[in-house]
């Protein structure tokens, strides 16, 4: 059966995992504090030995997030979709559908023509604002 | 250089490379929020005593980093790397859709690196033409919190809501703090920071601590991400040049907004970067153009406005009078015991009186070349890879534990458990108003320095 998930703080975790984390953490940061802010007070400077104590806390922290880190892993499915298989058209119209016309690159300065030209987008950017011109002009 | 700097100036450098770095990889983490992991971490910082300068780099060094990091989640992922990335999503999702993520993200991070260069310089002008009305702003200061809580809180998602909402945020801070001031004959301000910057999280793990609340959280299924394809051309590896990535109209507007924002010092980042963007976008024509030319005036503005924000009142003022500064910057406005800000008295002893105007320009020039240098050749070359890297191994278990223990051992070490259950408290109703309606730590933030200066200003008149 799959485990239950919840979303906690934006991303997904698996919530006994996330107790086992939250305990591995805090039971090793803060003992560390108590100990070294023990120790250190044992040994003459009060406030100064605070703070090492605090830096030993911060330590602790780490590690315990490093351990937690290595025996929980993340509950995230990666797809990376290789290039849009599709029409490069259709996708450019579905661009358009959103956020209007992308306009006509022959219009556009030497530096940005050069580079939609490196980019591929070209050719494509004129063909979609050509058919589009077409179309209104076919409506009206 | 005069023999007294040499150690500041290494402090600074020091500390710049170690945030740098580290803020670089933060910055990858979809959904680090500034507020909940640079103020922790800047806390840290100053209360393990590391001296005025490398305190300065460091957080300039984070800010700086992660607003060209932030930018990799934001146009591979198509989540926003944080709260200030949020604004330039739309903008790289379409990018993405038109198969070109790599220059929806080189766009950006040069943008961002871009708004550092103007932004830096400009606030410190703009402090000096502060400094003279500073003492006025300061008498002022208890008037001026209260309106700036309201108005924040205005323009928050919870409109009324939240500026109502402030009545019972601001009276549950001024009864915690009589109730320590009872048992402890001190105030907390840690905690209380803690505890608003990191509500959303204590208010999650109370939810899912709960039958009742778990119901509303629970998820089918792993959740799936979707990374973009690596489609960079074989061969561009050489070091990269923000100046060849933008084209001269978009470093004229990216300039534009980053020294217009350098100015604004008293609006809210995300709004402006939104207001940034909808201008230069109304002003260019085509489609292609405005798409890239609007997604790097947005981050630049992310990067500009939180320069301003944090050195402005830090120079000119010394008080936390804007969005930022009552943020992601409170501990170097007020991080007792070591900055401290006396409420009765107006008198403030933190990074504002301990550094010169020619200090602080020099540190933050220190902590900007040093942040870009690391970050923006990272960015630019290893993006992808850092970004499969991260979804595949970082697992949010492990992130959410460091806080949760973070969180322990600095409200330990402020005031034991009595400051432990404060963070909690204001955690969690926070956390709540934050959820349910739409006051977020800006407003909250605001709140406490209503708390903490006004009302004592109410009841002398």
């Amino acid at each position: 059966m799959m485990p239950q998930l919840l979303e906690v703080w934006n991303d997904t975790v698996d919530p006994k995992h996330l107790i086992g984390g939250i305990a591995i953490a805090v039971g090793t940061a803060v003992p560390a504090y108590l100990i070294a802010d023990h120790l250190f007070a044992a040994g003459g400077d009060e406030a100064l030995g605070h703070s090492y104590a605090l830096l030993v806390g911060i330590v602790g922290c780490i590690v315990g997030a490093v351990i937690s880190g290595f025996l929980f892993k993340p509950k995230r499915v990666i797809t990376t979709s290789a290039a849009d298989t599709r029409n490069r058209q259709e996708i450019i119209d579905e661009v358009v559908e959103e956020y209007g016309d992308l306009g006509d690159p022959r219009d556009l300065g030497p530096a940005v023509q050069a580079e939609v030209r490196a980019l591929g987008l070209f050719d494509a950017l004129v063909d979609n604002h050509e058919a589009r011109a077409r179309e209104k002009g076919g409506h009206q | 250089m005069t023999a007294e700097l040499i150690e500041p100036v290494l402090w600074a450098v020091g500390m710049a490379l170690l945030s740098g770095v580290l803020f670089t990889g933060i910055g990858l983490i979809s959904g680090t929020d500034e507020t909940a992991i640079v103020a922790p971490l800047a806390l840290l910082v100053i209360l393990i005593g590391v001296p005025p300068a490398g305190v300065l780099a460091f957080f300039l060094a984070a800010i700086i980093s992660k607003h060209i990091s932030h930018a990799v989640p934001t146009t591979l992922l198509g989540i926003p790397g944080d709260t200030t990335a949020v604004p330039m999503l739309r903008e790289a999702q379409l990018l993405r859709s038109l198969g070109i993520p790599h220059i929806a993200l080189q766009k950006a991070i040069s943008g961002g690196v871009v708004s550092v260069a103007i932004a830096i310089p400009l606030s410190i002008v703009f402090a000096l033409v502060l400094t003279p009305f500073a003492e006025a702003i300061g008498a002022a200061a208890p008037w001026i919190f209260i309106a700036a809580a309201v108005l924040v809180a205005y323009t928050s998602k919870g409109k009324l809501a939240a500026v109502a909402g402030l009545v019972p945020f601001v009276l549950l801070i001024v009864g915690l703090q009589a109730f320590i001031m009872e048992q402890k004959e001190a105030t907390f301000t840690t905690s209380f920071f803690l505890g608003i910057a990191t509500g959303p999280l204590i208010f999650d793990l109370f939810a899912a601590l709960s039958p009742a609340g778990r119901r509303s959280m629970q998820q089918s299924g792993k959740r799936e991400f979707n990374l973009a394809p690596d489609v960079r051309p074989a061969g561009g590896s050489r070091m990269p040049n923000p100046f060849k990535v933008l084209t001269g109209k978009q470093l004229a507007y990216t300039g534009g907004s980053a020294a217009i924002t350098s100015a604004t010092f008293v609006f809210s980042p995300v709004a402006m970067a939104v207001l940034m963007g909808e201008i230069v976008g109304s002003r260019v024509k085509n489609g292609y153009e405005r798409l890239t030319t609007v997604i790097t005036v947005r981050n630049g503005t992310t990067e500009s406005t939180y320069i301003a924000e944090t050195l402005i009142p830090l120079i000119a003022i010394g008080l936390p009078l804007s969005p930022m500064a009552a943020g992601p910057a409170g501990p170097l406005f007020n991080a007792p015991p070591v900055y401290t800000l006396d409420a009765e008295a107006g008198t403030t002893n933190n990074l504002h009186d301990l550094l010169t105007t020619g200090q602080f320009a020099l540190f933050s020039v220190i902590a900007a070349i040093i942040a870009v240098a690391i970050a923006y050749p990272f960015v630019m070359t290893n993006a992808h890879r850092a970004a499969t890297w991260v979804m595949k191994s970082v697992s949010h278990e492990a992130i959410i534990a460091g806080f949760a223990a973070l969180i322990c051992v600095i409200c330990l070490y402020e005031g034991g458990l009595l400051a432990l259950g404060v963070t909690l408290t204001v955690g969690l109703v926070g956390g709540l108003f934050n959820r349910f309606i739409g006051m977020h730590a800006g407003v909250q933030f605001m709140g406490y320095y209503v708390a903490v200066l006004t009302v004592p200003a109410i009841l002398a008149l």
